[in-house]
């Protein structure tokens, strides 16, 4: 497993910011994505 | 707080042990930041020797080494493997290397995400590549894939067109766009939430800033191309219509939807370019960036400006008139902004006390020979003049211009830059400054005489050609070839640098270099700022506070 000094994720705030990014970005791409492929279906 | 969190794990303060575990399940940034540049120099040359045999072909009229489908194959391959395979991750791999260093974050935010993010890459290109291995041959429509060449029933006898290759390109796609997504994910991460106390967004160096809004825009497109390749792929072998006017699909539809990724595509190549010369110019000018914000902002704005520009690849098609004029116009507005860029960099070396390192000699050739490029590019941006030089070898000059004295020379800067770093050796100057100028001689006799064979009217995509071409596609191959060959030294450099050099680098390695990278040894230790670094703001190139 990764340790917390190899991820750099040294403290609690920066756990939890990093935690909030990604599930921000995580979900615009799957937003973007389902978009994107939900035209194949309209369309069909 | 943060050393309480990290003294009890100093134990992960060691390199691994072992070619496998450090090379393949590498999470280190720095590591695989190496692995990114590594595979990028082994693209670059794979798709250089494409366009060696492009230019071979083109040397005298008539076909005299190839034949004109496999000629197609090395045009598509070539674009997609410079493109996707050498600019891009040699982009990621040096905001691998740098944004963690530069930021005082002691690694990127999610390394094991990191490590996927690399070797998804090596499998999309083995993929992508074997397809020139195939019965029928590989893809040879264009790197853009236009539906009309992909998929329609080819005439004749059968060709790529009718066999898997199609659906190995679109995988391939779909895994470098997933990997590029990830690497995105992790750099805004990483940047957001990672930097050392004191390091505020408008104190970052501009090459991280530039890659901030860089990975914004492959979130942003790479979706798109996914649902577009996806679409031409169940057009071609599943029996829909998307694009397919057979069926009463719309050709012209997968322009737009792929020119909506295509053209912020050339934006994710050039902006981090400008982050690294927004780098180096202070550094040899030993003066701050004239104009920090404004380069931020003017990065910012081009980023948004290319979301609303991508019909002004299509003018040719017949657009409403109302839609020509407002993609002309919105595509001159970028002129704007990238000519701040341009004036900040040349105001930055204004009566600064500049030295010719090779670094700081890519970097000039960079702002010179890249707004050549720019240049050409507000001609092609004129709806009535692109009606004259579309599909001609104006536009292979002008992306040329920008992709290889802009990006590629941007990422050679960088790599002079920052090896003494990586290394912790000295390259040799000599021979850097001896790549340069073969580099910056050789790529203008290469591609400035294809501005005239395009306004001549010479047809790009083609291996054969009118007699009356001939001399100018002459002195191109002849400067193509030279240029190939001074790549060689270019890796030459590298190697000796990182094997064989006995001059150690200082830590600082360039006079003039300011920022947390500078601070660190060189070569930097395999975990730094495992506690977050005071940042001091007489230390830093620019984002002084009252700037």
């Amino acid at each position: 497993m990764t340790s917390r000094v190899a991820c750099g994720q040294q403290s609690q705030q920066r756990r939890t910011g990093v935690r909030r990014t990604v599930t921000v970005l995580a979900i615009v791409v799957g937003v973007f994505y389902l978009l994107s492929f939900a035209q194949i279906l309209l369309m069909k | 707080m943060a050393h309480e969190a990290t003294h009890d794990l100093h134990d992960d303060h060691h390199e691994p042990q072992g070619f496998f575990q450090r090379w393949v399940m590498s999470t280190n940034h720095k590591d695989i930041g190496t692995l990114y540049l590594i595979f990028s120099l082994t693209m670059f040359f794979i798709g250089g020797s494409f366009a060696m045999v492009i230019r071979a072909e083109l040397f005298k009229p008539g076909l005299q080494l190839v034949q004109p489908y496999f000629f197609n194959e090395m045009t598509t391959m070539h674009a997609l493997v410079m493109i996707f395979g050498a600019i891009m991750p040699a982009f990621v791999g040096l905001g691998n290397w740098m944004i963690p260093l530069m930021i005082g974050a002691p690694d990127m935010a999610l390394p094991r995400m990191n490590n996927l993010s690399f070797w998804i890459l090596p499998f999309a290109f083995a993929l992508l590549l074997s397809t020139l291995f195939l019965p029928g041959g590989g893809p040879a429509g264009g790197w853009t894939m236009y539906g009309g060449y992909i998929v329609q029933p080819p005439a004749g006898p059968p060709l790529s067109l009718q066999t898997g290759s199609l659906a190995y390109a679109v995988f391939a796609i779909h895994l470098m766009g997933i990997s590029s997504i990830m690497g995105a994910i992790n750099i805004i991460a990483t940047i957001l939430n990672m930097r050392a106390p004191g390091m505020d967004l408008l104190k970052m160096p501009v090459f991280v800033w530039s890659w901030l809004i860089t990975a914004f825009l492959l979130i942003a497109v790479m979706p798109v191309l996914a649902g577009a390749v996806t679409m031409l792929l169940t057009d071609k072998y599943f029996g829909t219509s998307f694009f397919n006017p057979h069926g009463g699909g719309d050709p012209v539809l997968y322009q737009h939807v792929f020119w909506f990724f295509g053209h912020p595509e050339v934006y994710i190549m050039i902006l981090p370019a400008f982050g690294i010369v927004s780098e180096v110019i202070p550094t040899f000018a030993r003066k701050p960036i004239f104009g920090y914000r404004a380069m931020v902002y003017a990065i910012a704005c081009i980023a948004f400006l290319s979301f609303i520009v991508w019909a002004h690849h299509m003018f040719a098609v017949g657009l409403p008139l109302g839609a020509d004029i407002f993609f002309m116009y919105a595509t001159m507005l970028i002129a704007v902004p990238t000519g701040v860029k341009v004036f900040n960099w040349v105001a930055t070396m204004w009566g600064g006390s500049m030295t010719f390192e090779t670094p700081m000699l890519f970097a000039i050739a960079f702002v010179i020979l890249f707004t050549i490029g720019g240049f050409s590019g507000l001609m092609l941006a004129l709806v009535p003049a692109d009606f004259q030089y579309h599909d001609t070898y104006f536009v292979v000059a002008h992306f040329h211009y920008v992709l290889v004295t802009g990006a590629a020379f941007a990422i050679m800067a960088a790599t002079y830059y920052w090896l003494p770093k990586w290394t912790g050796h000295m390259y040799n100057e000599f021979w850097g400054k001896v790549h340069f100028w073969c580099s910056v001689v050789f790529v203008n006799v290469l591609f400035f005489p294809q501005h005239f064979l395009g306004l001549a009217g010479m047809p790009r995509r083609i291996p054969d050609y009118n007699v009356a071409f001939a001399d100018f596609n002459m002195m191109s191959s002849i400067g193509g070839f030279l240029f190939g060959a001074s790549q060689l030294i270019f890796l030459g450099v590298i190697v000796h640098c990182a094997f064989f050099s006995k001059k150690k680098a200082t830590d600082r390695v360039w006079e003039g270099a300011r920022g947390l990278e500078w601070t660190l040894s060189s070569p930097p230790p395999h975990h730094s700022f495992t506690v977050p670094p005071v940042v001091r703001d007489e230390e830093l190139a620019h984002g002084h506070a009252d700037d």
